[in-house]
């Protein structure tokens, strides 16, 4: 790559045209210190087993077969969608919960009593104009000491949605401490937050998130 | 004559600068602006003879560029060996019904390879192994772990509900991973395995629960009344942070992966939530608005020193929110209230300085770090609704979109961790 001709100068001379070579050799050098081994070396450390993560603990609690027991070797990779196995990932509490139940039509009488509340933007605390209604709530809980209520605290889709979880759940709170205050046993009022999950007015202007931002009254079913 | 010689050394100066990035296992130290154009050259086949090498040299050829560290250099297959690249890509491919690919890492002037890999893929899944080898050239040139064979967890609306899925980087192979007749959503990786602790509503209250993405079981941690939610598991997979409320004020607790309290960590008449374990384990990072509005905190394991707040309306923002930790323990990254809108902010823990990853065009938010330390992605809202972006540290407002069918309620991505599968 160095021009022959440049090797008949002075040793001076060649020692400067063979300069950039040396800079260059020594650039890859430095560059090239963590050299792997041939072939041979490197499929020895691809048998099966060898690319485990470390055991991991599992103090007491059933995950089946985990990463680090599943053998893996890269000549044989589990490249398929295991379009067989997505039927575990759907659905898998299909014998479990009933979802979310109104409860409405239980009790006609409590469709008028049980009113949505609403709150200030980025605020827990009841407004002055729910003490009417928790009032009402309070009283009819204490008539019908058989039913219990869940509570649902919902916010506007401004701000993060994990914020959002915890404001919802602390304005149910909020509503559950008052009527708790009232004498209704707390154990009768559940609480459940769902954040900016389920908007009332689906608009993205103020009127819509004011209508958003709520707690909302179910009667529990047992 | 002497001109002659000054343009010589000009000349390979410029070889040497254009063809040499960064040094092997640079430490990338200073300040982030910059380290973005810093690269290893690699020279990779411009085309190659055989059923299947094209198609693996294409997915390649991408992988490497994604990965922020390479610039592929497509060369002539004669003249790999003797290119001005400092690196060069070798590969041999032999058709059949299934494809047996070699391929190689070798550094140009010397003998030996700094990664070989042999793999044996059907025709249709000839993308995975380009994505491992690229993965394999990246560390070995990085040092860091390379993102092409990882997967990114998301929520979605699936008819009614949020459900949660799960993407690879290149956005393809999207697949459902848990969904029901309610609501699941707050996907959170572990670091050094494939599983994940989410929130769902099986029973119409949110519980924890985990998800091993290999055997595909779920299993219940926490249904206490009130909130069982954003939990994270810690690196050494023992333990989950979670927000809980069953005392009556959403609080950060410490579980064992049976469900039991091991610890309460916060007592605050603040909502605490959001906790984010350092790669370490010996420290939290999560979200309090006990100085009124959300801001993050630091709480060291060790001891029993008070949380330390790390954002300030000063420097970040009014409202700073879904933190997450990089896998290297230098950086955190999180969803910052700036101008009306939601921006992401990274915070080097060593010394406090703030980078912007987003330039204020759009609001984004929820961001969640990939395994290399270096990329994010995050949820941009813009006019074209709601799209997952991948963002660079070394590239502060820059982005790549995911390309992923349009749909609503997308949101809190995360980033699968170390464990690959």
């Amino acid at each position: 790559m160095i021009p022959r001709s440049g090797m008949k100068g002075t040793p001076m001379r060649r020692f400067s045209r063979l300069l950039p070579l040396l800079v260059m050799l020594l650039a890859c050098n430095t560059g090239c210190r963590r050299r792997a081994s041939d072939l041979s070396a490197d499929a020895a450390s691809h048998k099966p087993g060898t690319e485990t993560s470390q055991q991991d603990d599992r103090a007491g609690f059933d995950l089946g077969p985990s990463a680090s027991d599943a053998r893996f070797t890269e000549r044989d990779i589990p490249l398929a969608e295991r379009p067989a196995d997505l039927s575990a990932f759907r659905d898998p509490f299909a014998d479990g919960g009933d979802g979310n139940d109104s409860g409405a039509g239980k009790d006609v009488e409590w469709s008028t009593v049980l009113r949505d509340l609403h709150f200030e933007f980025d605020s827990f605390e009841l407004p002055g104009s729910a003490q009417a209604t928790l009032s009402e709530i309070g009283s009819s809980l204490r008539m019908h000491p058989d039913v219990s209520i869940v509570v649902e605290g919902h916010c506007d889709e401004r701000g993060a949605s994990s914020y959002n979880l915890a404001l919802g759940e602390r304005r149910a709170l909020a509503v559950r401490e008052f009527l708790v205050a009232m004498g209704i046993p707390s154990e009768r009022i559940h609480t459940v937050s769902y954040g900016e999950e389920y908007p009332l007015a689906p608009g993205h202007d103020e009127t819509s998130w004011a209508r958003n931002r709520r707690a909302h009254f179910r009667i529990k079913d047992e | 004559m002497k001109r002659h010689r000054c343009r010589i050394l000009l000349f390979w100066l410029l070889v040497v600068l254009t063809f040499r990035g960064g040094k092997l296992h640079g430490e990338v130290s200073g300040s982030v602006r910059g380290q973005g154009d810093r690269w290893f050259s690699v020279a990779v086949p411009a085309a190659v003879e055989g059923e299947g090498a094209e198609a693996f040299l294409e997915v390649l050829r991408r992988d490497l560029l994604r990965s922020g560290w390479i610039r592929a250099v497509p060369v002539p297959v004669g003249e790999l060996a003797s290119s001005p690249a400092s690196f060069y890509v070798e590969i041999h491919v032999t058709p059949g019904s299934s494809l047996k690919v070699e391929a190689y890492l070798k550094a140009t002037g010397q003998s030996g390879a700094l990664v070989a890999k042999a793999y044996d893929v059907r025709p249709e899944d000839l993308s995975k192994a380009s994505h491992r080898f690229s993965d394999a050239v990246v560390e070995a040139l990085s040092g860091r772990p390379g993102i092409a064979s990882t997967r990114i967890a998301f929520v979605a609306r699936e008819g009614e509900h949020p459900a949660i899925f799960s993407i690879g980087v290149d956005g393809r192979h999207e697949r459902k991973l848990v969904a029901g007749a309610f609501p699941c959503f707050f996907p959170r990786h572990a670091l050094n395995r494939d599983w994940i602790v989410y929130t769902a509503y099986p029973k119409g209250f949110p519980e924890l629960w985990l998800l091993d993405v290999v055997s595909g079981r779920n299993h219940r941690i926490s249904a206490r009344p009130g909130l069982n939610t954003l939990g994270a598991l810690s690196p050494d997979g023992r333990t989950i942070a979670a927000t809980l409320s069953f005392e009556g004020n959403p609080e950060v607790y410490l579980l064992g992966l049976t469900g039991k309290i091991e610890r309460r960590l916060t007592r605050h008449r603040g909502c605490d939530l959001s906790p984010v374990w350092s790669p370490d384990g010996k420290s939290l990072i999560f979200v309090s608005d006990r100085s009124g509005a959300p801001q993050i905190y630091l709480l060291s394991l060790e001891g029993e020193a008070s949380p330390k707040q790390l954002s300030f309306p000063f420097n970040c923002g009014s409202y700073c929110s879904s933190p997450s930790w990089s896998p290297r323990g230098d950086w955190i990254a999180f969803t910052a209230r700036r101008k009306g809108r939601f921006a992401i902010l990274a915070l080097r823990l060593a010394d406090g300085e703030v980078v912007a990853l987003t330039d204020g065009s759009a609001s984004s938010e929820d961001p969640s770090w990939a395994p290399d330390g270096r990329h994010l992605v995050w949820v941009e809202t813009g006019r074209r609704g709601k799209l997952l972006v991948i963002g660079d540290l070394f590239r502060p407002g820059e982005g790549r979109t995911l390309p992923l069918p349009p749909r609503s309620g997308l949101r809190t991505p995360s980033w699968q961790g170390g464990a690959r599968r």
